[in-house]
């Protein structure tokens, strides 16, 4: 697609003559229309918004210096940060704006005092912190080098999860440096919890009306007119959104049959792993070793049941939800979060059932997040009863129903129209109730082979193989983190890759919890794992994790960094990514005799450069 | 060191892997280090045996945790030399401990007086040989091409010479052991000495030790409990006057076989002649040094002595036997057995030490609901002043216990459901005796201590019908034909063909001194009770004053008798 020029905010005859020279009258009645809309774009900042136009421009030396700059900059640990930059991009596009995606691991902090228009999109993650791409900039404004930015206008999109406590903390900073840095704000920051798509659609159109007007209307008059863009000389192309083969989304999953369902777990275990293995056949579906599964789940009956009673509300109660009304019990079980509980419907049902407790609880932290640990919708509703709950107050208290996300256990080239996933099921209980992880279970227990499950792929933008088949890698994982590994090594070994291979694995029983044992067996025999390294934590008095297994071997551990290894980490974040990032500081700094500080330099380095990886959650 | 073998050009698989074994190391140490499999490197899985271990897999589990993409559940048997059955309690408290802590929770009793532990995870294996090497336990040749465990008839009140058999029953023992250090490196030191030439000498066995597993056992008539027949050597106490004078020796014996191979067969030992009891050691050393030179190091399935012995002829043996010796044997003296199985019950002065012989279903030592024999005879051990002693029929002795015990060792017995009343029992099934076989045995074809309590219940009510519920008719069953439980020298051996399928044998006679003949093939179980039934009952109406069904059967021409064993399969 060729990329469509900007033309100066002003406008002369000559320049006229020259946008509408060689259109056919077809064209000229359409652009007449085109900028009419244009011109009446709600909002449009008269002065400042550069005005689209669908014709051809000879050269950029008639459309100089004045041309307006959208710099679009994305920080994001998965990856979701870069789709959405590059669908504003996009978008941005289609409004005539040339737009530039950058990703701030690679962006200089100086050339931020060149930005014109800038959209930020950021992730939050821990307790409030920046992802590692977005560090830098963000120590950066906060900084006292950070310049004075009067002529910046921005707009923030911040990515987060309403279940934390700093919920989109990133976003915020940002949004509030380039304010106090003197900058614009555009438009007031959008703040999207963990299914961002319809807050992402909003805020790029949004803001996009606010820099460049309203976009091209029909889509085919926009076609016909671009040939005559190509009369002018070639410009440096925007960024251009990739073009997947078929796109699934949470509103148009793939439903996809199980072919196969395999307790991974032996006899006697504590864990309970499934291998579920999804026919793709048809689907035209693509994704990459790293990517993960979204998966839509459907609420248990039972606790759909529970809820109900709790709330002491008809399953047939009529509610609507986004213009469609469906019974209450249907609600609850497609569309509403009922096994986890989030600050966020704690306040909304605060609104409604006015215990002191309640309101207690939402002003104390220190207290909300113990609360919130383990107790799903129904524990709510029964602690905190009130007789205000409509089935329409409590359809709209609860979040909409999140997909749960796996890290794919497969290589497409392994298995051809097939995804594997490796799913752990959730089960405990707590606060006198028996609970269970909605989607887990759902694998787990509640579909068996022949049915189907919905699903989409989300891309993991940075969880993926060196694009170099050359170069080594080190993968560790713990428990069900094993399951992208197992899609890597099945794809080096597809591709024939040289690079060698390094898995180390942890779980508690060698006996039953050795995940894809036989698979590994086979794949050391036959060179597709060069080591493979494991640490079954309760097979001896003292408890051994990976991160023991590192630094026992850390001398090959740094042998193979220094020549170029990636490193990719899987599991849980506080009980693996933390402590796999500690052991490997302590490798580096006892294999390369450096400080403890120059080690974790060193480390967050391997970070920067992106071959230190983590998939943890 | 003698001469060994003369150059083989076709040795089997097994003869290669002691050869670059330095004395039994291997690569052992490397197995045990290797977290990524439950399983030792293949050379290792036969050494290992002559540190008396089996590598075996849970055979229930094997589909399922194929489709589960785990390897086999590999585990290990250990099996703890008991020389002459004799345990003190703090043996038994220990083998106790360690089979809770690293096993499957049970202790098997076995055919040969030893103690087997199974289920024991690779990286317990350290530990558990440890733990019985702190109470001067081994299980060093508890299986391996070498002398295994010696046996000896374990009835203490029977004679004052028996003390003097279990010493030598010791002695023997002592001096076939391995010398090499290669056992006390690998699980006791964990040092291993880098130049093991030197350090090991192995002045009888050589650095490829025997063609095959080599069995001894000792009995003092009237019991033969030990079945010394079955042995490659067998030795028959002969006492005058109380004292020992010396052994009659039998050698030659063995019962495995191979299925459709008849150039195999189960034999007995011939008698050879009598040995005074200070040259019993020499005369073993002797056969075992002629075994390890004329045995058959290509296959492994005509390795044992019986086959030697076979195809030199007895003479040349013994001649040769005698030459080895520097003098000939004495003619073998006199000699009685009355018996092959167990006297169950109390025996014993009032007022003085008593034994108590505790039938032990299948030799399996456990806790099941309502019968605690595990738990019993650990409370038991914590105060018995005596020996436990285990019966080459896999039942157990309480030895010299002190009359004050007597009392308590009986409550606690009945209280947990460990004592059963003998009336309550056949003697078809107190007589029984089955191998492991299915889950861990990895030569089974089919079930055996599993399966046949299950079989007896349906006999029992056969041989009760018939008024035989105190006929001692010898029942043994295996899962294969290699001969654990001495099926050949059953009145009736069951020997597993396939799952729930079996051959049948009868005409064994009840003292272990005549092998039986096949019947029947591959019987399931009502092929075997429609097999049975007539002839329990042909046997009841028609059975001679004291006559065994083994002889009832050759008598009335059911099977012909089998003279020796090269007949076997005639």
């Amino acid at each position: 697609m060729p990329a469509l020029p900007i033309l100066p905010p002003t406008l002369d005859e000559a320049a006229l003559q020259q946008l509408t020279a060689g259109l056919t009258s077809q064209q000229l009645v359409w652009l007449s229309g085109y900028l009419y809309g244009q011109a009446a774009g709600a909002g449009a900042p008269s002065a400042a918004a550069p005005v689209a136009a669908a014709a051809a421009v000879p050269a950029a030396a008639e459309a100089p210096a004045a041309a307006e700059k959208l710099t679009i900059l994305y920080g994001s640990h998965t990856g979701n940060g870069k789709k959405i930059a590059q669908q504003a991009a996009a978008a941005a596009q289609r409004r005539g704006l040339v737009a530039e995606v950058r990703d701030m691991n690679d962006y200089p902090p100086r050339q931020l005092a060149q930005e014109q228009n800038l959209l930020v999109v950021v992730s939050t993650h821990g307790e409030g912190e920046p992802p590692i791409s977005a560090e830098e900039l963000h120590q950066f404004i906060g900084g006292a080098r950070a310049p004075k930015l009067p002529k910046l206008k921005y707009s923030v999109f911040a990515l987060g999860d309403t279940s934390y406590l700093h919920f989109c903390q990133t976003g915020k900073d940002f949004d509030e440096r380039l304010a106090a840095l003197g900058a614009t704000r555009l438009l007031a920051r959008a703040d999207a919890d963990v299914d961002y798509h319809a807050a992402a659609d909003q805020w790029v159109e949004a803001v996009l009306d606010l820099i460049a007007g309203a976009p091209a209307a029909a889509a085919p008059a926009a076609a016909e007119v671009a040939p005559a863009a190509a009369v002018g000389a070639p410009r440096e192309a925007a960024v251009v959104a990739e073009i997947a083969p078929a796109h699934y989304t949470n509103a148009n999953p793939w439903p996809a049959k199980v072919l196969e369902s395999i307790q991974l777990n032996g006899r006697g275990s504590d864990k309970e792993t499934y291998h579920i293995e999804l026919d793709l056949a048809g689907a035209n579906l693509a994704y990459a070793p790293g990517d993960a599964l979204a998966v839509r789940p459907l609420n248990h009956h039972p606790l759909v049941e529970e809820v109900l009673q709790a709330a002491r509300l008809s399953d047939s109660a009529p509610v609507l939800l986004g213009g469609e009304s469906l019974p209450l019990a249907a609600a609850l079980a497609s569309r509403r979060e009922l096994t986890v509980l989030t600050r966020d419907v704690l306040e909304r049902y605060a609104a409604l059932a006015p215990h002191a407790e309640l309101h207690g609880l939402l002003a104390d932290t220190a207290r909300l997040q113990p609360y919130l640990y383990g107790r799903d919708v129904a524990d709510l509703l029964l602690d905190f009863p009130t007789d205000q709950l409509t089935p329409q107050a409590l359809a709209d208290t609860l979040r909409p129903l999140p997909t749960r996300a796996y890290s794919i256990a497969s290589s497409l080239l392994a298995h051809p129209d097939e995804v594997h996933l490796t799913v752990g099921a959730v089960r405990y209980e707590a606060h006198g109730r028996q609970k269970q992880g909605v989607c887990s279970s759902l694998l787990a227990d509640r579909v068996a082979v022949g049915d189907e499950v919905r699903v989409f792929v989300e891309h993991n933008e940075y969880f993926k193989l060196p694009t170099n088949v050359g170069t080594d890698i080190i993968m560790v994982g713990a428990g069900t983190g094993i399951a992208p590994f197992r899609a890597f090594v099945e794809e080096r070994v597809e591709l024939g890759a040289p690079g060698r291979n390094w898995l180390l694995f942890g779980n508690p029983h060698f006996t039953t919890d050795f995940l894809y044992q036989a698979e590994w067996q086979q794949h050391l025999k036959r060179g597709g794992l060069a080591r493979l390294d494991v640490a079954f934590s309760r097979d001896q008095a003292e408890k051994v994790y990976v991160q023991d297994r590192l630094l026992e071997r850390s001398r090959d551990v740094f042998g193979w960094l220094e020549n170029g290894a990636h490193f990719y980490v899987c599991g849980d974040k506080n009980r693996l990514g933390h402590a796999v990032q500690a052991a490997l500081v302590q490798v580096v700094q006892k294999e390369a005799g450096l400080s403890a500080e120059d080690a974790a330099a060193y480390v967050k380095n391997l970070r920067k450069q992106r071959r230190y990886l983590e998939d943890v959650y | 060191m003698s001469d060994t073998t003369a150059p083989a050009p076709k040795l089997s698989e097994v003869e290669h892997v002691k050869i670059a074994s330095r004395y039994l190391r291997g690569t052992l140490v490397e197995s045990l280090a290797n977290r990524l499999t439950g399983a030792l490197n293949p050379d290792d899985t036969h050494l290992i045996k002559f540190h008396g271990s089996y590598q075996q897999t849970d055979r229930d589990l094997e589909s399922e945790r194929k489709r589960q993409k785990l390897e086999p559940l590999f585990s290990f048997m250990i099996r703890v030399r008991v020389p002459g059955g004799v345990a003190s309690a703090a043996q038994w408290q220990r083998m106790d401990a360690l089979s809770d802590a690293y096993g499957n929770g049970t202790m098997k009793l076995t055919t040969r007086q030893t103690f087997q532990l199974h289920g024991v995870l690779k990286r317990n294996l350290p530990a558990a040989i440890q733990g019985f090497n702190e109470v001067q336990m081994d299980s060093i040749a508890g299986c391996g091409d070498v002398n295994r465990n010696v046996m000896c008839n374990t009835n203490p009140h029977e004679s004052a010479v028996h003390g003097a058999v279990v010493g030598i029953a010791q002695a023997i023992s002592a001096h076939l052991t391995p010398r090499t250090t290669a056992y006390r490196e690998i699980w006791l030191d964990g040092d291993l000495q880098e130049t093991t030439e030197a350090v090991d000498d192995e002045p009888i066995y050589g650095h490829t030790y025997l063609p095959r597993k080599f069995k001894i056992a000792l009995a003092l008539p009237p019991y033969n409990d030990s079945d010394i027949f079955s042995n490659d050597i067998g030795l028959i106490a002969i006492e005058e006057n109380g004292a020992l004078l010396g052994f009659n020796v039998a050698v030659g014996g063995g019962l495995g076989m191979t299925f459709g191979m008849n150039e195999t067969y189960p034999r007995l030992a011939d008698l050879i002649g009598f040995v005074p009891a200070d040259k019993v050691l020499d005369v073993c050393e002797k056969v075992v040094t002629i075994q390890r030179d004329w045995g058959n190091r290509e296959n492994r399935k005509l390795s044992r002595l019986k086959y030697t012995i076979d195809r030199v002829g007895l003479p040349a043996f013994v001649a040769e036997l005698h030459q080895r010796l520097g003098y000939e044997l004495a003619p073998a003296q006199p000699y009685q057995f009355h018996s092959s199985s167990d006297a169950f019950g109390w025996t014993g002065a009032p007022d003085g030490p008593s034994h108590l012989v505790l039938f032990v279903e299948g030799g399996r030592i456990l806790d099941r609901p309502g019968y605690r024999l595990k738990s019993a005879l650990r409370e038991i051990s914590a105060f018995h002043t005596g020996e436990f002693r285990l019966t080459g029929n896999q039942n157990l002795i309480l030895a010299n216990i002190a009359p004050a015990h007597r009392a308590r060792i009986q409550a606690i017995l009945e209280e947990n459901g460990a004592a059963p009343k003998a009336e309550q029992l056949t003697a078809l099934r107190r007589g029984a005796l089955a191998c492991v076989a299915l889950n861990t045995c990895s030569q089974a074809f089919a079930e055996a201590e599993r399966y046949l309590p299950q079989l007896l219940d349906k006999l029992d009510a056969v041989v009760r019908a018939h008024g035989l519920a105190e006929a001692g008719i010898l029942i043994r069953m295996t899962g294969c034909p290699n001969g654990c439980a001495r099926p050949y020298l059953g009145e009736i051996g069951l020997v597993g063909k396939a799952p729930g399928r079996y051959n049948l044998y009868l005409g064994a006679d009840h003292f272990g001194e005549r092998l039986n003949k096949l019947y029947r093939e591959m019987l399931d179980e009502d092929g075997i009770l429609r097999e049975l039934t007539p002839l329990l009952a042909a046997y009841a109406a028609n059975r001679a004053p004291g006559e065994g069904f083994g002889d009832f059967v050759v008598r009335t021409g059911v099977v012909k008798a089998t003279v020796k064993g090269l007949d076997f399969h005639d």
